[in-house]
């Protein structure tokens, strides 16, 4: 072992209790999802003592049903970090369904944790439910309620309480709330009918026994850290994906009717819960894939359509369609993967071997290219694109005269494809024909070879809305077609020269060529025919946001606020257009309209506080934090930043009350946990302090000042255990971290715990670290450590030099408490109180 | 309230066929104690009983193979005492409709005690993949016919008065070809005839297989299919049923149907129905006259449990646990979902009161399929009986791995006793042999076979053996009640000098 250091936190390692690491019986699994396992697994038996791992094995064995496991790990991890809330969260909701009665132990713990989580109390309520527990499930639910007004679970649960106390008042009250909320959930809306009955207003109830029957039959609990769990692996073994939907406000009615048919489609599925047809949700998510395919929304495209691939692993459809995505976007190598999976599948499909040679060529793949476009054209002579890149192909081996042939035969197949004359030319030129490249030169054009993609244009066919224009425009752009997307465009054009919005259509067609001049012009053609457009301007602003000219957008949207001198969006977009040029006073002004103008716009308060800020508003400052928490009380940053406000102004409780807030809302949020850390820290709570430090830790263990702080916690806690493992663990990581290994050599030689003194141990390290880095503080340990094993004469001699160093550096306060621990030593006496005096 | 209907005519009386409820009305001899007094001995092969039910599909997952198959115990020949007539799957997968080497089997009681096979010659033998029965005299012409519906063709068998039936699908027009589950004869237009009622299941893909959580390959559920709409037939009396399900209402709804149960439950002399659908809302089908139906089981509080969610509904029992002299219904349901007590408070409104009756936590591990409210040790108020077995391979098998392709699909049956107001204690483990036969059960029926005065039970499995439990009861006289069933797949009518 080289690092001494290391060696020695090991060998500490070695005396604690390692558990048993689970390994579920496998053998008919997934093959992915195993070597998602065994890489899990692999962690644990790394790092034993880590309860990340432990409680990252048990999220993987849980996603994959393996609840057994999930259990074991899930209770160890909970054993070496009882502060994480999401082991026992996890605990519960996996025994939850064959024991409530166990799961609510585990819940009391997770809500003893994180008792600002909605979904916790949620599901705590839901098992004190099961089990006859109503009054207790009562608490639970109003907690719910208070914490997340806005999720319909809780007054449900608290309506079906009452409902069956017979508090039939009481249960429409909280039944009406949930509906109210969320009218599409059925069991709120039977509910609701059956407490209508029972209060006899038959009439009422019948409607919405009625308005339930073809509800969606989901129970919407809005639970982001279980979700994590799932999107390991969703439903099945298979290596599925979480598929992050886009917002589809902006869309267009028609379009955002069509994809949320698709979304219900899925989420019905999904919701079947029992043993999940591969075909059905292979095609829901098929479906959807395709929709945002076409509408553009690539990332969660990729997603359902890889899913659908994972899920009907023989059909071609879902890797062809993910290969076209990926080549839009010159991901070549994805695209020629896909396209390659796509050609095994069948054969037949000349698409997909010409896409597949296409882009192997352009990897610089030439056998493979070769190879897949010879298949094509074997099985489709006529196609014009087979000849073209296997002329292509042969002109990059250097096998000129074929590539030439080639390219003519390509040309006589599909005459209009005239951009393949200019590479014609170019290689009759290699050939010395200058006469021949003069001719194809003088024929070169602009349209490229192409070919029928039955597939692809199917998918095509199912754009809708007045938007389809944009659309095709914008599948051109992601062909890679640039022409053909502003052909698209400039037809539109033409054909609707004073529309608006064709203008627009193409000033964002040419923005995204970078031909920003014409864009610009085009925005402004489109502004002369809409001058009262709003949301125009606002997209002219978007351009010129690109651009970065902040004095054009201030001058376009001050005309803008001539035609709409209410319209708070302007005034917020003109005030941060101000800030990034430094006019304060200015920004502050406009701001301070759009806030008063649009007062529910958190972003608008947001930069508003920041402009008081810089103005030295102190107060004005705070003001406007906290209306920002009053509208985004779940966001964490808001929390955060009005905490700091709150902080730096002394008012330490009102800061704290926040960064709960904020850590209830997003419960890795870094700086709130830090924060807290320090408050309780502060004031003197180490036990709190260090609960929050092992967050920090957690989410960043590669910065060593987080383990220190997180041991001086736990020291200062009085737990000297716990501290120890801490420094042990993550000196294997920061071994080469002195203040890390002095701290435990500390902990070894002079903890007041006498389970966790380990003089020997302690002179060990000490003497390691004092012989590398000599400094006053080391020695101290080291004396400290010789004191533990009686080795006095060495703790006096060594406390006498350190006392020597520190009255020449003039360190008064360490002055004294060096004689005192001198006058120990003299004594025969070690020192018990290393970090308290 | 729902009760059966008062001065019916004897085809009602029959057509309901739910003898259990009865007991209810009878005071409370003594409360507990249930495994003290009842033993029970399984004796199917010492009774003559050696039918062993076949799906013919070990190995691969066609959803139809793990519904597994009812029976039916009625007079078949007319002697006064109790037949069993035990449905049966196929021997060989892909199934070829009709032509199984499997068939169903009759076997008819020779004496207290004794059954003798009978199929050969009886002409009950259907070789359709079968499902469920349904049992009536259709004709009036006081013998019982019966009813087999089938994954494929249904079947309908008239009896000819001595054990003898011939297939009079065709002619009654009641062959449907889709997937039939359980099925019930009742008489909804008050004509005095038995109309017909079938639950249907899905439209499946007999070679789908679906995945579960590990990845693994088992057996689809329901969701995964398009449910079909149930089927009513009206009896017009010469032979022929008329299919009135487009204008009665169920065409309207495709959901997938396993349990039915006819009563009256809206108290207005006209029979209504009740449907358990697997992982659909379960349907409460009022009769408004004039061949009109109106499903109101949301309203009244049946169609879901108690929060708001629709179960994977299997078997109904009907019966009055709690003596308040009105009839409660019990659905049984998926693993991780309860079983689901609804009880009656009036007016048809009803209550899930499953966590209060402590019926919610045992049910939690098990998938419940046939289900009884029996008074298995005459004490005079209702106790229930649950058959179970998994749909889906159980991820601890509660069986080692010399069970075979089955094993990890078999769960323990299970016995509740009630304490006379409709709260059960789970006795299962201190019932001896009972508690220790784990299997993949699917029918259940109740009925005195020996004629000793308390009620056994006949329990179907899949790909197992039936098995007959005879009641050693010490205090009998609970055999007074007539036989009882839930309503999947099985039907139980009482002989008439009973």
């Amino acid at each position: 072992m080289r690092n001494p250091i290391l060696a020695i936190a090991l060998l500490l390692i070695g005396t604690a209790v390692a558990a048993q690491v689970p390994y579920p019986s496998l053998g008919d699994i997934d093959p992915g999802a195993k070597q998602k396992i065994d890489e899990a697994h692999a962690a644990v038996e790394a790092a034993p003592q880590d309860a990340t791992a432990w409680g990252a094995y048990g999220m993987m064995l849980d996603a994959h049903s393996l609840a057994d496991d999930a259990v074991v790990a899930y209770r160890e991890a909970m054993r070496l970090d009882s502060s994480d809330f999401r082991w026992p969260y996890f605990l519960g909701i996996l025994l939850e369904p064959d024991d409530p009665e166990a799961s609510i132990e585990h819940f009391d713990k997770a809500t003893a944790l994180r008792p600002d989580y909605a979904p916790v109390r949620v599901r705590h309520a839901q098992a004190l439910e099961t089990v006859g527990r109503d009054a207790d499930a009562g608490v639970q639910y109003r907690a719910g309620a208070q914490i997340d007004p806005n999720a319909p679970m809780a007054p449900l649960g608290l309506g079906r309480l009452a409902l069956a106390a017979d508090r039939i008042d009481e249960a429409i009250g909280h039944l009406e709330r949930a509906y109210n909320l969320d009218s599409r959930v059925q069991a709120v809306v039977t509910t609701l009918s059956r407490a209508y009955a029972r209060a006899g207003r038959e009439e009422e109830a019948r409607g919405k026994a009625e308005e339930a029957i073809n509800l969606p039959r989901v129970l919407p609990l809005d639970d982001p850290v279980r979700v994590a769990v799932m999107d390991q692996a969703r439903l099945t073994g298979l290596e599925l994906i979480y598929v992050e939907h886009p917002a589809l406000d902006e869309m267009e009615t028609t379009v955002r009717e069509q994809i949320a048919a698709a979304r219900d489609r899925l989420d019905n599925v999904v919701a079947q819960g029992r043993g999940v047809s591969a075909q059905a949700l292979g095609q829901a998510f098929g479906n959807l894939g395709e929709l945002y395919l076409i509408y553009d929304l690539s990332d969660p495209a990729r997603s359902c359509l890889s899913n659908a691939a994972s899920l009907l692993r023989s059909e071609l459809r879902w890797p062809h369609l993910l290969g076209t995505s990926y080549e839009h976007d010159r991901e070549l190598e994805n695209a020629k993967k896909w396209y390659g999976l796509a050609a095994t599948l069948d054969d037949s499909y000349v698409p997909a071997l010409i896409r597949f040679g296409k882009v192997s060529l352009l990897l610089g793949e030439l056998p493979e290219a070769s190879r897949a476009l010879e298949r094509a054209r074997e099985l489709d002579p006529d196609s014009a694109a087979a000849y073209a890149w296997l002329g292509r192909a042969a002109l990059r081996r250097g096998e000129t005269q074929e590539g030439v042939d080639l390219l003519e035969k390509a040309l006589e197949l599909q005459p209009d494809a005239t951009a393949l004359h200019y590479e014609t030319s170019q290689a009759y030129r290699r050939l010395g024909n200058d006469p021949a490249a003069d001719d194809h030169l003088a024929k070169r054009g602009e349209t490229t070879v192409n070919f029928r993609d039955p597939v692809a244009e199917e998918v095509r066919g199912r754009i809708r809305g007045l938007g389809a224009a944009a659309t095709l425009s914008q599948v051109a752009l992601r062909d890679g077609n640039y022409n053909a997307a502003e052909a698209h465009a400039r037809a539109a054009v033409v054909s609707e020269p004073t529309n608006a919005s064709s203008h627009r259509l193409l000033a964002g067609v040419l923005a995204t060529g970078g031909k920003f001049g014409e864009a610009r012009r085009e925005f402004e053609r489109a502004i002369e025919l809409e001058p009262q457009d709003v949301g125009l301007r606002l997209s002219f602003v978007t351009l010129l946001s690109a651009i970065g000219d902040d004095r054009a957008i201030i001058a376009v949207l001050e005309e803008a606020l001539a035609h709409a001198p209410d319209h708070g969006r302007l005034y917020g977009e003109l005030g941060a257009a101000l800030l990034r040029q430094g006019n304060l006073e200015d920004a502050e002004l406009r701001l301070a309209d759009a806030a008063r103008l649009d007062p529910d716009n958190a972003g608008v308060a947001r930069l508003h506080a920041h402009a008081l800020e810089r103005l030295d508003r102190d107060d004005e400052a705070l003001a406007e934090l906290e209306r920002l928490v009053e509208l985004e009380p779940e966001s964490a940053d808001a929390r955060v930043s009005l905490a700091r406000k709150l902080g730096e102004r002394g008012q330490l409780e009102q800061a704290q009350g926040h960064l709960e807030a904020a850590v209830a809302s997003d419960p890795d949020r870094v700086e709130a946990h830090r924060q807290l850390a320090l408050l309780h820290g502060q004031a003197q709570r180490f036990a709190e302090s260090a609960t929050h430090q092992a967050v920090v830790v957690r989410l960043r263990p590669e910065e060593p000042g987080n383990h220190l702080l997180l041991a001086t916690a736990r020291i200062f806690a009085g737990d000297f255990a716990q501290a120890r493992q801490d420094l042990i663990k993550a000196l294997a990581t920061h071994q080469n971290d002195p203040r890390l290994a002095d701290t435990l050599a500390r902990l070894l030689a002079a903890a007041p715990d006498d389970t966790q003194r380990d003089g020997v141990s302690a002179v060990q390290l000490a003497a390691t670290i004092f012989r590398d880095t000599p400094a006053p503080d080391f020695g101290e340990t080291l004396a400290m450590a010789w004191a533990e094993v009686g080795n006095f004469d060495e703790a006096v001699a060594l406390q006498e030099r350190v006392l020597a160093q520190r009255r020449a550096a003039g360190q008064e306060t360490e002055v004294a408490r060096a004689q005192a621990w001198l006058a120990s030593y003299r004594r025969g006496e070690a020192v018990r109180s290393p970090w308290l005096e | 309230m729902a009760r059966i209907a008062k001065g019916t005519t004897r085809s009602r009386l029959r057509a309901v066929a739910l003898g259990g409820w009865l007991a209810g009305l009878v005071v409370p001899a003594s409360g507990g104690e249930l495994s003290q007094r009842v033993t029970l001995v399984e004796v199917a092969a010492e009774w003559g009983l050696d039918f062993v039910h076949q799906t013919g599909s070990e190995g691969s997952y066609p959803m139809a193979a793990i519904l597994g198959s009812g029976a039916a115990v009625f007079d078949a020949d007319n002697d006064g005492d109790l037949d069993i007539y035990l449905v049966n799957g196929a021997d060989a997968f892909p199934f070829d409709r009709g032509q199984s080497g499997a068939r169903n089997a009759l076997y008819l009681q020779a004496a207290p005690g004794s059954f003798v096979d009978s199929t050969e010659g009886s002409g009950l033998g259907d070789r359709y993949f079968g499902m469920g029965t349904a049992v009536g005299d259709i004709d009036a012409d006081g013998d019982l016919d019966i009813f087999v519906s089938n994954w494929g063709r249904d079947s309908l068998y008239g009896n000819q008065g001595d054990g003898t039936f011939v297939d009079i699908t065709d002619s009654a027009g009641v062959g449907d070809e889709g997937w039939s589950a359980s099925a019930v004869f009742c008489d909804l237009d008050g004509d005095d005839r038995l109309d017909l009622y079938v639950a249907r299941y899905v439209a499946a893909d007999p070679s789908g297989e679906c995945i579960l959580g590990r990845g693994r390959n088992d057996y689809c559920g329901p969701s995964q299919n398009a449910g079909l709409s149930d089927r009513l037939y009206r009896n017009l009396g010469d032979g022929r049923f008329e299919n009135l399900s487009a204008t009665a209402g169920m065409d309207s709804y495709e959901d997938a149907g396993l349990g039915v149960v006819c009563l009256d439950f809206n108290d207005d002399e006209r029979l209504d129905l009740y449907v358990a659908n697997d992982t659909d809302p379960n349907h409460l089908w009022i009769n408004q006259g004039g061949d009109r139906f109106l499903n109101d089981a949301i309203l009244a509080g049946i169609a879901l449990n108690r929060d708001g969610k629709a179960e994977a509904g299997m078997g109904i029992a009907v019966g009055d646990p709690d003596g308040d002299a009105d009839l409660d219904l019990f659905v049984t349901n998926f693993e991780g979902e309860t079983n689901t007590l609804y009880e009656n408070r009036g007016h048809t409104s009803y209550e899930d009161v499953t966590t209060a009756s402590g019926l919610a936590l045992p049910s939690l591990p098990f998938t419940g399929f046939g289900n009884a409210f029996v008074d298995l040790d005459g004490d005079g108020d209702q106790d229930l009986v649950i058959v179970n077995g998994s749909v889906a391979r159980r991820d601890e098998p509660l069986l080692d791995e010399g069970a075979g392709f089955w094993g990890p699909y078999a769960e323990p049956n299970l016995i509740f006793e009630n304490d006379g107001s409709g709260r059960f204690t789970d006795v299962t483990s201190e019932l001896g042999a009972w508690s220790a036969s784990i299997a993949t059960s699917r029918g259940l029926i109740a009925a005195d076979f020996d004629g000793d005065g308390d009620q056994d039970l006949l329990t179907t499995q899949v790909e197992g053996p039936v098995q007959l439990w005879r009641n050693d009861a010490t205090t009998p006289g609970a055999a007074a009640a007539g036989p009882s069933t839930g309503s999947y797949l099985t039907t139980a009518v009482a002989p008439r000098r009973q």
